[in-house]
């Protein structure tokens, strides 16, 4: 996608090289063209200063699709909304403020903005609202159309582990509400293609997004608590991961954000016999992934 | 005559009702006047075109009195409802003669202030660029018209759109200085 500062980078060359081209007794020309690459410039600074924000292409092909011309309305009404659903609930769940119930927090706030159509197969360009509030580094707008890209090319080329990865990233729901947005492009014969930043994702066929889509159901997603007993072998407090030993073999994992000091595990239980309760995460035939949700009994 | 603005708020780049080759597209020939009465649909606008009106007076004084200029930029849009702001100036570039026994240099030492971007953007509310006619077409002239149209062609979102070329020849001002003056009275300026 060119933006407007590639735009006036490449103006700036153009006028620079015009100017270059220019024989000594075009002094007005020379003016003029100086003129225009003072504005370019003074104008590149201004965008520099004040960036642009983070846009999207969702492009879509198959049957509701008219190649370039077009896309029927009441697909790509439903389809944008699904996938503003999507959105909004990955943004609240690397927040990790995300329920499995009740509406999704800040769904206004988190809101994408349809700035325009895309072209080239026939779909919308987003603009992914700005970071801007009190806490900004919550605010992971870039990183939630990041992952929602990830994980469409995870599900659809990747690893049970792949997915797993980045299902343990976000919360069941937003997966739920990716899923969503998948079986509705199944239900009207749809591809999709997504392009942010430097990289684009786009289903190859109907087989792969719905070999996409059955890997991020419910069905294939497994989700439970276990309680192991055991000791501690160490916690890495920055990286918030652990091992723990068990009867049956070392557990390692990351640590919940419920425990805010996970340095205290190393200081009060280390090595001491305890009990403690995972959430596991297993996505297919995949290792399971375990989180500790709490400090041990 | 100019065309209306369309739906996106600009001049539409080919004449709506007419088919894609038809000689009738922009840059839309126009007369000064039909400029003023086009454009001048505002106290800004008409302060503006004051100053476009001037600007012209300026040149023409050096003794540049043919070629046109391609008139652009927000001003040439319905930028009052695309932006919700008044246009703050009118983007021009004039194609001109070098009149006979000058030269670009002598030109810039008689008026160095005409070709002096800030100031006449500053004093004219013109946004000015200049490029030279009657030169032999080598590659570098092709550049330079293809850069001018290109830009002028389009907005910053990359949609097309039309502008609007007037003539340099001085006997069309005095009729578009009575169009503006019979626009400011209907704004209630005085002149």
């Amino acid at each position: 996608m060119i933006q407007r500062i590639d735009m006036l980078k490449s103006e700036i060359n153009e006028l620079q090289q015009m100017l270059n081209d220019l024989d000594d007794s075009a002094v007005i020309q020379r003016l003029s063209l100086q003129g225009r690459l003072n504005a370019a410039q003074g104008e590149l600074e201004r965008v520099e200063a004040t960036p642009e924000p983070l846009r999207a292409r969702l492009t879509f092909r198959g049957r509701p699709v008219f190649g370039s011309h077009g896309i029927a309305a009441d697909f790509g009404g439903k389809a944008s909304n699904a996938f503003a659903d999507a959105f909004a609930a990955v943004v609240a769940g690397l927040n990790e403020n995300l329920q499995f119930m009740g509406p999704i927090p800040d769904r206004v706030k988190n809101q994408l903005l349809i700035t325009g159509t895309a072209q080239g197969s026939f779909g919308f360009v987003f603009e992914l609202p700005p970071a801007a509030g009190l806490f900004p580094e919550h605010e992971r707008t870039g990183d939630a159309l990041a992952t929602i890209q990830s994980l469409f090319e995870a599900s659809a080329q990747g690893s049970d582990d792949e997915v797993a990865e980045l299902v343990e990233a976000i919360h069941p729901r937003a997966v739920k509400k990716v899923f969503e947005f998948l079986c509705l492009l199944s239900q009207y014969h749809a591809l999709c293609g997504l392009e942010f930043k430097d990289k684009t994702f786009r289903f190859e066929g109907t087989e792969q997004l719905e070999r996409s889509a059955g890997r991020l159901a419910e069905g294939n997603i497994q989700e439970k608590k276990e309680t192991h007993r055991g000791m501690f072998l160490g916690v890495l407090p920055n990286s918030r991961s652990f091992e723990f030993q068990t009867a049956n073999g070392v557990i390692k994992g990351k640590i919940g954000t419920a425990i805010e000091d996970p340095d205290i595990i190393n200081r009060e239980w280390l090595r001491q016999e305890s009990c403690i309760t995972l959430g596991v995460i297993q996505v297919g035939q995949g290792r399971p992934r375990y989180t500790l949700i709490g400090l041990p009994e | 005559m100019i065309p209306a603005w369309n739906t996106e708020g600009v001049l539409p780049p080919v004449r709506p009702g007419v088919a894609g080759h038809h000689p009738d597209r922009s840059p839309y020939k126009a007369s000064l006047d039909a400029f003023v009465d086009a454009m001048g649909t505002s106290e800004t606008r008409l302060h503006i075109i004051k100053g476009l009106l001037a600007f012209r007076r300026a040149i023409h004084e050096t003794g540049i009195q043919t070629g046109f200029q391609w008139l652009d930029g927000s001003f040439t849009e319905n930028v009052e409802t695309l932006e919700s702001r008044d246009p703050r100036d009118v983007d021009v570039v004039t194609f001109f003669h070098v009149p006979e026994g000058e030269t670009q240099a002598s030109l810039v030492a008689k008026c160095p202030r005409l070709f002096d971007h800030a100031y006449v953007k500053h004093t004219y509310k013109v946004d000015s660029y200049w490029d030279v006619l009657g030169l032999p077409i080598r590659e570098q002239s092709v550049r330079q018209i293809c850069y001018w149209y290109s830009m002028w062609s389009h907005r910053r979102t990359g949609t097309w759109k039309g502008f609007v070329q007037v003539d340099l020849d001085a006997s069309q001002d005095p009729f578009a200085t009575q169009q503006l003056i019979q626009a400011q009275a209907n704004f209630g300026v005085t002149p």
